[in-house]
């Protein structure tokens, strides 16, 4: 698609390049040959040539603009081709807009989903605060009791904060992207390795990191290696005890790839479904799962708000590997 | 505490926050003044003698990070505590560059404000040293050199980081959050697990084979290195 794109950008340079090579090559004929009369038809054409030019220019700017506008998330360097070669764009623009309109409906619909879990999730810890204090507060009791019902009501309200943090760690992560910081792999990966190493032989597990110098891709450092730091803490935490996990970094021209994979009870199809979303769970999961969940939610934004993606797969019985793939800057 | 109480002015608009933090502070011995607006806090913060400041960003009228510029360039050595909302890294960081000693994201719980502001009023009066030392455990922060009872004690860069963040903080109380926060200088709630295996580390190297252990796990709060300080 972005090569059809491409093409048409191509094929209006060639015409721009085209009017000027005829508008020079005119006056370059016509200039010996120059009489008033003629000299006035020269000027005449020049002045048709740069007004076509400066259309081309324009029309051109203004698709890109348009593209952009459309498509926020796609990197300059390859706007996005929704149009066929040659189709014409009254024709394209609605089909545009429509799929647009669709995707803001379809993140519309999921925030009202995500809002009303939340609040879901809200309304129980604030149940059992509310409860314990009001029993409290019904009758007179010995100051051991009002201590007891003091300390139920501190662990919920703890249960409130925790979820008011993951909540607004979430919300940040989405907007953690920022293209013009560089972001050294082998560095952020020296980091994780430094940190986690300890906490993997702790479960007496290994923990392997490879991959070549020099990767640098587009992302604020600190929040990647957050969201590269929560993927290997959850893959060390369902690694069995005596095995290794492996954390490999490859790269292509253009493409880093960072895979974590490690042994384990791995995952069933639909528990890898909303692995990557809280809230989303049909049965009730400890609270320790819940907040996994959010970490790898804050890793999935954070790489997507850098332009990149989180694949997943998991064999049950046999482990689980997730696949980063983040745009390589080229040195 | 001694005979001179320290003072605190908390700047800060929300009555319910205001309420327990002075609660806390003063049941600590503090005395405690309070400044719900921004004008009136750079106002008293510049007036009076304070020995710490802690500083809503989000106060009415003038706004946190101004009162702290203004105050910055008129007491640049008092220390400040930022109250935010936020908790981004960036955040943190951007309050520590315009001269802010510290920085907690609400909500917080009244132990882990009472231990920064601990953390902050002895800093305060004692400087850098070179050598730090707990009872027969001695740091070299210039050759990086660790000895117990003059047996050398060899740690990673990391372990070395911890256990200088902890003996500079010697006989106080240190949360896992501010753990996270000066030595990694990250500010994610899930490292705290990472801390957890790394004082376990430094413990064995330091405290193990040596009878008298120097590193204490303080149940509900954190860590503390060597018995409590004596009071002024």
């Amino acid at each position: 698609m972005t090569g059809e794109l491409r093409r048409l950008q191509f094929l209006w340079r060639c015409q721009l390049a085209g009017v000027c090579i005829l508008a020079l090559s005119g006056a370059a004929w016509l200039v010996p040959l120059a009489a008033g009369w003629l000299s006035r038809i020269l000027a005449f054409a020049a002045i048709t040539a740069a007004t076509l030019a400066a259309i081309q220019i324009l029309s051109a700017l203004h698709l890109r603009r348009l593209s952009r506008i459309l498509w926020p998330g796609q990197p300059q360097s390859s706007p996005v081709a929704r149009f066929s070669l040659g189709a014409d764009l009254t024709e394209a623009l609605p089909r545009m807009m429509a799929e647009a309109l669709q995707r803001a409906e379809r993140s519309r619909c999921a925030s009202r989903e995500f809002l009303s879990a939340v609040s879901h999730q809200l309304s129980q810890p604030l149940t059992a605060l509310r409860g314990t204090l009001e029993l409290a507060l019904a009758r007179e009791q010995d100051s051991a009791s009002y201590r007891r019902a003091l300390e139920g009501a501190l662990e919920q309200a703890d249960r409130v904060v925790r979820l008011s943090r993951a909540l607004r760690e979430l919300a940040e992560a989405d907007q953690s992207g920022d293209p013009s910081r560089v972001a050294p792999m082998s560095t952020i990966l020296a980091e994780i390795t430094l940190d986690m190493r300890p906490v993997a032989e702790a479960q007496s597990c290994g923990l392997l990191v490879s991959g070549p110098p020099e990767v640098f891709v587009a992302a604020n450092p600190q929040r990647l290696q957050q969201a590269i730091l929560y993927l290997v803490g959850h893959a060390i935490q369902f690694a069995v005890a005596g095995s290794s996990i492996e954390v490999r970094l490859s790269a292509s021209p253009g493409t880093a790839i960072l895979e974590v994979s490690n042994q384990g009870d791995g995952f069933r199809p639909e528990e890898l479904d909303g692995l990557f979303e809280p809230f989303r769970h049909i049965q009730a999961i400890s609270e320790e799962m819940e907040a996994d969940r959010f970490r790898l939610a804050v890793s999935k934004k954070i790489i997507e708000a850098a332009g990149g993606s989180v694949a997943v797969e998991s064999v049950p019985a046999r482990g689980t590997r997730y696949e980063i793939t983040l745009p390589r800057l080229q040195k | 505490m001694g005979c001179l109480r320290m003072r605190i002015l908390v700047a800060e608009d929300d009555s319910s926050v205001v309420s327990f933090v002075r609660k806390g502070l003063e049941a600590e011995n503090y005395a405690v003044d309070v400044a719900p607006e921004g004008e009136e806090a750079r106002f008293m913060a510049e007036e009076y003698d304070y020995d710490l400041v802690i500083l809503d960003l989000n106060l009415p009228g003038m706004g946190g990070l101004d009162v702290l510029k203004h105050l910055r360039a008129k007491k640049p050595s008092i220390p400040v505590i930022v109250l935010t909302a936020r908790s981004g890294v960036e955040d943190r960081v951007k309050g520590l560059d315009l001269g802010a000693d510290d920085y907690l994201t609400k909500p917080f719980s009244f132990s882990e404000l009472s231990a920064r502001v601990r953390a902050l009023l002895r800093r305060g009066s004692r400087p850098a040293e070179s050598v730090l030392k707990v009872e027969d455990l001695e740091l070299n922060r210039v050759s990086r050199t660790v000895r117990r009872g003059g047996k050398k004690i060899e740690l990673t860069q990391k372990e070395f980081a911890l256990l200088e963040y902890l003996m500079r903080h010697a006989g106080r109380r240190v949360t896992r959050a501010m753990i996270v926060e000066h030595v990694w200088n990250l500010s994610f709630d899930s490292m705290t697990n990472v801390v957890d295996v790394y004082v376990n580390y430094v413990r064995k190297k330091v405290d193990e084979g040596f009878g008298h252990r120097l590193i204490r796990t303080v149940r509900g709060v954190g860590y503390q290195m060597g018995s409590d300080e004596a009071e002024e």
